[in-house]
């Protein structure tokens, strides 16, 4: 599936996580190297943190909800603490992955979503795809 | 020869004014205090004007409010009777000097914390004030005589404690001193051992005279800094992990508020609101040190005991800043200078105000529990701000409220600060920087034996009563 991820987000949500995603989230779509597919696909990512979920819905714009969609392409369950280790460089968002401080469901319905997602997931927290 | 010639006499006519834009300027501030036009606004620049305007205003029994930049968020420089003479003195704005062995600066009142700040690490780049939750062109003897607080007071308590000196103009003209000034100048390194009679002019909002001169205490700036960011729940919770952390003595700051105020930092347009399951307060703790070991040493007391609060609730963390940065970019800054960056969120209407008090330890949580309720029932953002005080002997807390001056809006800002006070009261908590209305309610529940004392004192200082009158009740 050709995923396509927009380069602004529309509007900036009222809850905490989702202006914290936001404001992670939207430099990297603003920038140049973001990469357009062949067409148009709806892409949902559900969130989930100890606090609540949020939803990452990408159209025309990415929009940023609290909740969770209840059929997202991707579910993504982790720690806010996990977060910040990977962003502080202490632990490879792999090495988060194979212990299990992040799960993805989804991951091998929609491969090429899911990379495209933490692609763009990572790049904000400094860190790229192995 | 009218008053205002006879002013004019003194600071010069382009100094004095009694024009209609002049006496509307000075009639409000940004509260929801009623308005009250003075009569005039005269600026002297000297000691000896100072001295020429109060014998003048004693001899005609004119009411005086002093004034300096108005940013004090309690109506405090609103006259309160009418015919008053606005004294205002942001033309004294002279450092004066600063000594670097006994770590002092002798300002005068129109010295702002920005002109502090540029000055100092111009001159003395190893020496640092401190900053208040307030703009940077707020005067800084105001503050301190307003006993406010600021960036160090989670480990020095409020501004006052940094006074080590001052010379006052009696409301009779004569000029006084109080400190080891008393011994001359180039002498203003403290207040003992003395009768302290820094508490005549200390908290009394300008009912006593006019300070001229203030000696403030400066700190040397720190070789290392860390910052982090604690999210943390509940009030009780919050308060109790505060008390814990500061305790320690480990922390320089700790800056706690509702997570509302972090979401206006990073851009969430109003009305902010409280959504279930959010961290519901953010704290900005300062850690400081000679090396970055010693730093080390003292954030990893912080992380254990973080740590173990994380164990309980896992929506308790501490977030280093490093990785702040990361989440909230370019507002990561922002927060790091909140305190004198807060007017560009705090003022998105024309009316800023607060109920703020001083409080024991243990009725802390409770206060700002009760505080949340009320704010929550009138309907208004959650902008609660607290810190831990002078090492956590005391706690301060309080509800901001930012509005459009609209008058129905402004009577649901009366009613919210109302209910808010008599709460505070109820919990024996000591109302800051306090409006007329509020320092009535204050007197009218402590003990009578300070009323007395302070009537005394008034009486003693102002026999004429020309300082500010009403204020404070009185």
């Amino acid at each position: 599936m050709a995923v396509r991820l927009v380069r602004v987000a529309a509007e900036l949500p009222g809850d905490f996580i989702g202006a914290i995603l936001y404001s992670m989230l939207q430099p990297q779509l603003e920038s140049a190297g973001i990469t357009r597919g062949k067409r148009s696909s709806r892409l949902t990512v559900v969130i989930e943190t100890e606090y609540y979920p949020v939803t990452l819905e990408f159209g025309d714009v990415l929009k940023i909800r609290r909740g969770a969609e209840q059929r997202p392409t991707l579910r993504v369950t982790t720690t806010l603490q996990t977060v910040v280790d990977i962003a502080r460089h202490r632990i490879s968002p792999v090495g988060a992955f194979l212990r299990g401080r992040i799960k993805i469901r989804g991951l091998l319905c929609h491969p090429l979503a899911a990379r495209r997602f933490l692609a763009l997931f990572l790049s904000s927290l400094g860190r790229g795809l192995p | 020869m009218s008053l205002l010639n006879r002013l004019s006499e003194i600071v010069g006519p382009d100094h004095v004014s009694d024009g209609p834009a002049e006496r509307y300027v000075y009639s409000f501030d940004m509260t929801e205090n009623e308005p009250c036009r003075p009569a005039a606004v005269v600026m002297p620049v000297t000691v000896a004007e100072i001295q020429r305007i109060l014998r003048l205003a004693n001899a005609e029994r004119v009411p005086v409010v002093p004034f300096i930049t108005g940013q004090n968020v309690g109506g405090l420089t609103i006259p309160q009777v009418e015919g008053a003479i606005v004294i205002d003195l942001k033309r004294m704005n002279r450092i004066l000097d600063v000594d670097e062995e006994a770590m002092y600066a002798v300002i005068e009142p129109g010295v702002t914390f920005g002109h502090m700040k540029r000055y100092l690490d111009l001159h003395h780049p190893g020496l640092r004030y401190t900053y208040p939750l307030a703009p940077p062109f707020t005067s800084v003897m105001a503050n301190a005589l307003l006993q406010g607080l600021c960036d160090l007071s989670t480990r020095h308590g409020a501004m006052a404690n940094f006074i080590n000196g001052i010379e006052a103009v009696l409301p009779t003209g004569e000029v006084v001193r109080a400190g080891s000034c008393i011994m001359g100048d180039d002498n203003w390194f403290g207040r003992f051992p003395l009768p302290d009679l820094i508490g005549l002019f200390s908290g009394w909002q300008g009912m006593t005279g006019i300070v001229t001169k203030m000696a403030v205490q400066l700190w040397p700036k720190p070789l290392h800094v860390r910052y982090a960011a604690l999210f943390t729940v509940g009030e009780h919770d919050t308060t109790a992990l505060l008390k814990r952390l500061v305790r320690t003595q480990v922390l320089d700051d700790a800056d706690c508020m509702s997570i509302s105020l972090v979401k206006m930092l990073l851009g969430v347009p109003p009305p902010v609101e409280v959504f279930p399951d959010e961290p519901q307060y953010a704290t900005l703790l300062t850690v400081s040190g000679n090396t970055q070991r010693e730093v080390d040493a003292k954030f990893e007391v912080v992380e254990a005991i973080v740590d173990e609060a994380h164990m309980s609730e896992p929506r308790v963390n501490l977030i280093p800043w490093d990785a702040v940065s990361v989440l909230m970019g370019k507002q990561a800054d922002s927060w790091v200078d909140f305190p004198s960056d807060a007017f560009k969120i705090l003022t998105q209407y024309d009316g800023l105000t607060w109920v703020g008090t001083y409080i024991h330890p243990a009725r802390w949580g409770e206060a700002l529990e009760g505080g949340r309720r009320i704010v929550e029932k009138h309907g208004f953002e959650l902008m609660a701000f607290l810190k831990p005080m002078n090492g956590m002997h005391y706690g301060e807390f309080k509800f901001i409220v930012r509005f459009p001056k609209d008058p129905d809006v402004v009577d649901r800002v009366r009613k919210c600060n109302s209910e808010l006070l008599d709460f505070a009261l109820d919990l024996k908590a000591i109302p800051y920087k306090t409006p007329v209305w509020a320092a009535q309610r204050l007197l009218s529940k402590c003990h009578p034996g300070f009323v007395e004392l302070l009537r005394r004192v008034k009486k003693a200082l102002d026999p004429n009563g020309i300082m500010n009158p009403r204020r404070y009740s009185l």
